[in-house]
């Protein structure tokens, strides 16, 4: 079975000040299977965030490939990439991303806005995803009027209105106090449970340490961790991430 | 669930934006901060109001002034005896105030008869008679007053019932030199009492009527025996036309007044003629510029709100474009919000002007008028400078990678 995703000698570079091109990722390969969940951790700077936005096709690579479901991304296209990214792959963000001045239902109905779905079905699936993440009885709260925490539900039901094939957060609890992370992630990964992919970047061991498949970056550099086998993900150890 | 995700997947083509999306998405984008909306709005607001108010302003000068020149007798011909070759004056015949009114351009007519010679007209016996005082008399025949437009001050004119009757009207003037302030007063036209019935109003279209006494025509055939057969004689006809061709008309009224073709005098008033003529053009014009004007300035700070909008919420276009936006949607999203903007500040400013103009016009106590049409085109004219406007900084929003948006917040 082809992966969902996968890497093939990827680099990214940015143009630098004077010494020529900076390069932030080096020479990276990796795939992502279905239905995997992998964190990806590392110090500031070390290029966790451009990894994420090679792998959600945001950006695309300097050299190397990116293939999604086997089909070169850049080859696709800014239309069909855009599609991709509208219908199969799912974004949270450390800083939630929500449109301020419309309710939470209209945040979530905007993440399925450039699907194809009919208008009345975005509806119903909005509202389905707040209900899932437990915010069915603030529909009509605003951003600014909703905590953290539930702001960042919000961004999650808008991630999983679509039943994407694969879920990339950056930081997603970066804004967030320690047990209101740990329910995010609890979330994330229960809604992984129905079969998407979830890629988290993070800088927190404990939250990296409930996730099976780990990656480390730093300066560019991806390195395999070893496979945390104790951890099915269901639940937090956090003994076990403590002692990571 | 399961059935509905196969419906979310791309089905070969891109999801194209759709219209609702759109303005929903404009709408959202116009009313998140209404404060700066509402500023930005009423460039353009002020843009058409000030466009409209003008052209509607102008239109109602306009036809103040129309009504005016047309009051002054820019449609009002007089056609009177011609002369021959020998200088001789030519009698208009007898049947030309009914040829002329027979005219389908031609809406009223009266008569004037020729007035008996050497009348001396006094406020009372005791004025010495040798003390001219240069007033005229005019005969008239029930009718020529309104033909003319003369306006009646005080009293009434002279009509089918009391036309035989000793009564007279006054001209301001003639009033003025007689001592005559109200109706009901007489005065000594050839030895004989004549009580006043009215007076008139300046008539500007006719002056030599200011300084007149008017009598009906069968009293003056009946007080001057001897001269009842000059006195039957048409003097002038006083024509009140549709506006038109004042050469047309004229030969017209020529050839209805005289179908013997012999020579007839028609004067038109030609100067009021082309009067009329040329405003119609400078008003507009003016209002149309002044209008143009304003509707680029409302365009250039609808162009500054967008591009410190496109600015400001950047990490919205970056969402969006995470969300699957492509670059076009992305320009589709701020031209839309652009020209949504500029409709509502179009709206806003079509009903201002419109109020401003009806509002000028009753405090100039002028006619309201307005160019309907002028009306939709103003707006239309607002939303597609809006959508120009917004073209740059869409552009702006739709060349930032979803990376560098994203980075922006």
């Amino acid at each position: 079975m082809t992966a969902l995703l996968e890497l093939d000698r990827a680099t990214k570079s940015y143009p630098g000040r004077d010494a020529g091109p900076l390069e932030i990722l080096h020479p990276t390969s990796l795939a992502i299977e279905h239905g995997e969940r992998i964190a990806i951790v590392g110090p500031s700077g070390s290029g966790k965030s451009t990894l994420l936005s090679l792998l959600g096709t945001l950006d695309m690579p300097s050299t190397g490939t990116l293939r999604y479901d086997g089909e070169d991304v850049a080859a696709m296209g800014e239309r069909r990439r855009s599609a991709l990214r509208a219908t199969r792959i799912g974004f949270v963000f450390q800083q939630f991303h929500l449109i301020p001045t419309v309710c939470a239902l209209e945040n979530v109905t905007t993440g399925l806005q450039y699907t194809t779905l009919p208008r009345r079905d975005r509806r119903i699936r909005a509202i389905e995803a707040l209900q899932r993440v437990g915010l069915g009885e603030r529909l009509r709260h605003r951003p600014p009027q909703l905590s953290g925490g539930e702001q960042q539900r919000v961004a999650i039901a808008r991630a999983l209105a679509k039943n994407p094939d694969v879920i990339f957060t950056d930081e997603p609890t970066g804004a967030l106090d320690t047990a209101t992370g740990h329910a995010i992630i609890d979330l994330l990964l229960d809604a992984a449970d129905d079969g998407a992919s979830l890629v988290v970047v993070t800088h927190d061991p404990f939250i990296a340490a409930r996730f099976p498949r780990r990656l480390h970056i730093q300066d560019g550099v991806v390195t395999e961790l070893p496979r945390n086998t104790r951890h099915d993900g269901t639940d937090a150890d956090e003994t076990e991430g403590r002692s990571a | 669930m399961t059935d509905i995700t196969r419906t979310a997947r791309p089905s070969g083509r891109p999801p194209t934006t759709r219209f609702a999306d759109l303005m929903h998405t404009a709408w959202i984008g116009a009313t998140g901060r209404m404060s700066r909306t509402v500023l930005a709005a009423l460039g353009i607001a002020l843009g058409v109001a000030a466009y409209v108010a003008l052209s509607g302003i102008a239109a109602s000068n306009q036809a103040a002034l129309l009504a005016r020149l047309d009051a002054l007798g820019a449609n009002l011909q007089v056609v009177s005896e011609g002369r021959d070759a020998a200088q001789q004056p030519i009698p208009l015949p007898e049947y030309a105030p009914e040829t002329i009114a027979r005219q389908p351009q031609v809406e009223r007519v009266g008569v004037f008869d020729t007035a008996p010679e050497n009348a001396r007209i006094f406020k009372n016996e005791f004025v010495p008679k040798s003390n001219g005082n240069a007033l005229a008399l005019t005969v008239m025949r029930p009718g020529a007053l309104d033909a003319v437009g003369a306006r009646v001050a005080q009293g009434h004119g002279i009509d089918e019932n009391n036309q035989h009757l000793p009564v007279a009207v006054l001209g301001s003037e003639a009033a003025y030199r007689l001592g005559v302030t109200e109706v009901g007063d007489r005065v000594l036209i050839d030895d004989a009492w004549y009580g006043i019935v009215g007076i008139l109003a300046p008539v500007p279209q006719a002056q030599n009527l200011d300084s007149s006494v008017i009598v009906g025509s069968a009293q003056a055939k009946a007080s001057h025996p001897d001269q009842a057969e000059a006195i039957g004689r048409i003097s002038a006809i006083y024509v009140r036309t549709r506006p038109g061709n004042a050469e047309t008309l004229r030969r017209m009224l020529a050839h209805a007044a005289n179908l013997t073709g012999a020579n007839v005098s028609v004067n038109a008033s030609a100067d009021l003629s082309e009067a009329r003529n040329t405003t119609d053009d400078s008003l507009n014009t003016l209002g149309m510029m002044i209008g143009a004007i304003a509707l680029v300035v409302g365009g250039m700070s609808i162009a500054n709100m967008m591009i410190v909008t496109v600015m400001e919420r950047r990490g919205e276009i970056g969402l969006r474009r995470a969300l699957g936006a492509t670059p076009g949607a992305i320009r589709m999203q701020f031209v839309t919000e652009a020209a949504m903007l500029s409709a509502f500040g179009g709206l806003a400013g079509v009903t201002l002007g419109a109020g401003a103009a009806f509002g000028f016009a009753i405090w100039a106590g002028q006619p309201a008028v307005l160019e309907w049409g002028t009306l939709p085109a103003a707006w239309v004219a607002a939303v597609l400078v809006g959508a120009l406007a917004g073209i740059y900084p869409a552009s702006r929003a739709a060349r930032l990678t979803p990376t560098e948006a994203l980075r922006g917040e």
